[in-house]
């Protein structure tokens, strides 16, 4: 029996959505699309590098892995002009704050939560994520002005049932995605 | 019994309950202040996971030489073969062992990436569990401190008139 049911799901998702726009941006004029997205690296991309940072509370852990190509677009629009800056060291600081945005609207339905510091890892390592054995798992594909190419996943475990409340604002997008329930 | 010792006897009682709640609370402070050494706790177990993540990264290195090791012996068992055929009959032996050779060069090759899977899942995994203690402690850290300042606010609340 899974522990969250899929209006929770969809709150989690539009969550981590509103989160993905605001913070892997640098400016409200970029544009950013958000699709769902296969999960597993064996189907589309399948980033150089992995970042993950992890949510816990008392019954749920939520791992959310970022995938990103090492390629020129994406050092540009990360970098910003700082050729000495690795990429990953750059991306790891908006990667932070989007699960820092997420974090803070889980809190509202979630008043003790606690979140990691970011980790890199190899990028193949995203199609282990099963190992995880998550009850919900989703993935999107996220393309900052047609160029920068982001991945993030979505990968909740959860030991009792969990609910989810509604984002925060009023002008919510009704925008989810085809979420995969395991 | 007149009024004055029936309220004599009342003040004694509320006294006594005021010192038994008081007593109570001293106590919960202590267990809280017992329980913020979970830091060390967690600190433990934070060393223990870089260990194993630090072993994680020599087996991935491992692996993947291996896995070039691999590619090298399949690479050299093809090329004995091609020499064994040019060579002809005089090779016959020569190109069985060859032949031998190129099917345990795909054998490793199989294998090492069997291996390099599972050191991907065990990398996986490690590292979300490294960070769920890690994101686990703060809040557990943090929910202690919410009730260390819940009892603090209660002792001051009852020691005001």
């Amino acid at each position: 029996m899974s522990h969250i049911s899929r209006q929770s799901q969809d709150h989690l998702a539009l969550a981590f959505q509103r989160a993905a726009r605001s913070t892997l941006t640098f400016d409200a004029a970029d544009d950013c699309a958000i699709e769902p997205s296969v999960v597993g690296a064996e189907h589309g991309l399948c980033g150089e590098h992995l970042l993950v940072i992890t949510i816990a509370s008392f019954v749920f852990r939520l791992t959310v892995l970022f995938d990103i190509l090492a390629d020129a677009a994406t050092q540009s629009y990360y970098v910003r002009g700082d050729a000495q800056r690795p990429l990953v060291d750059a991306f790891a600081d908006a990667a932070n704050l989007c699960c820092g945005a997420l974090n803070r609207e889980l809190s509202r339905s979630f008043p003790h939560l606690g979140m990691s510091i970011p980790y890199l890892l190899r990028g193949q390592c995203t199609a282990q994520v099963r190992a995880l054995n998550p009850q919900y798992l989703a993935c999107f594909a996220i393309t900052i002005n047609r160029e920068v190419r982001v991945r993030g996943t979505l990968c909740l475990s959860c030991s009792a049932p969990i609910e989810v409340g509604a984002c925060a604002d009023d002008d919510c997008e009704s925008e989810t995605g085809v979420l995969e329930l395991l | 019994m007149d009024d004055s010792f029936l309220a004599g006897t009342q003040g004694i009682a509320e006294h006594a309950g005021a010192a038994a709640a008081r007593n109570r609370l001293a106590s919960l402070a202590r267990d809280a202040a017992s329980l913020k050494q979970l830091a060390a706790t967690f600190e433990r177990w934070h060393q223990d996971m870089i260990t194993a993540m630090t072993h994680n990264r020599e087996l991935n290195q491992k692996g993947e030489a291996l896995s070039q090791n691999a590619r090298e012996l399949l690479m050299l068992s093809i090329n004995a073969a091609i020499e064994a055929a040019h060579a002809g009959d005089s090779a016959r032996g020569f190109a069985v062992v060859a032949s031998e050779v190129k099917t345990l060069a795909h054998s490793v090759k199989s294998l090492s990436v069997d291996i390099d899977a599972i050191l991907r899942r065990c990398e996986l995994t490690t590292t979300t569990t490294f960070q769920d203690i890690q994101a686990g402690g703060k809040l557990i850290m943090a929910a202690i401190s919410s009730l260390e300042s819940s009892i603090e606010q209660l002792d001051e609340s009852m020691l005001s008139p």
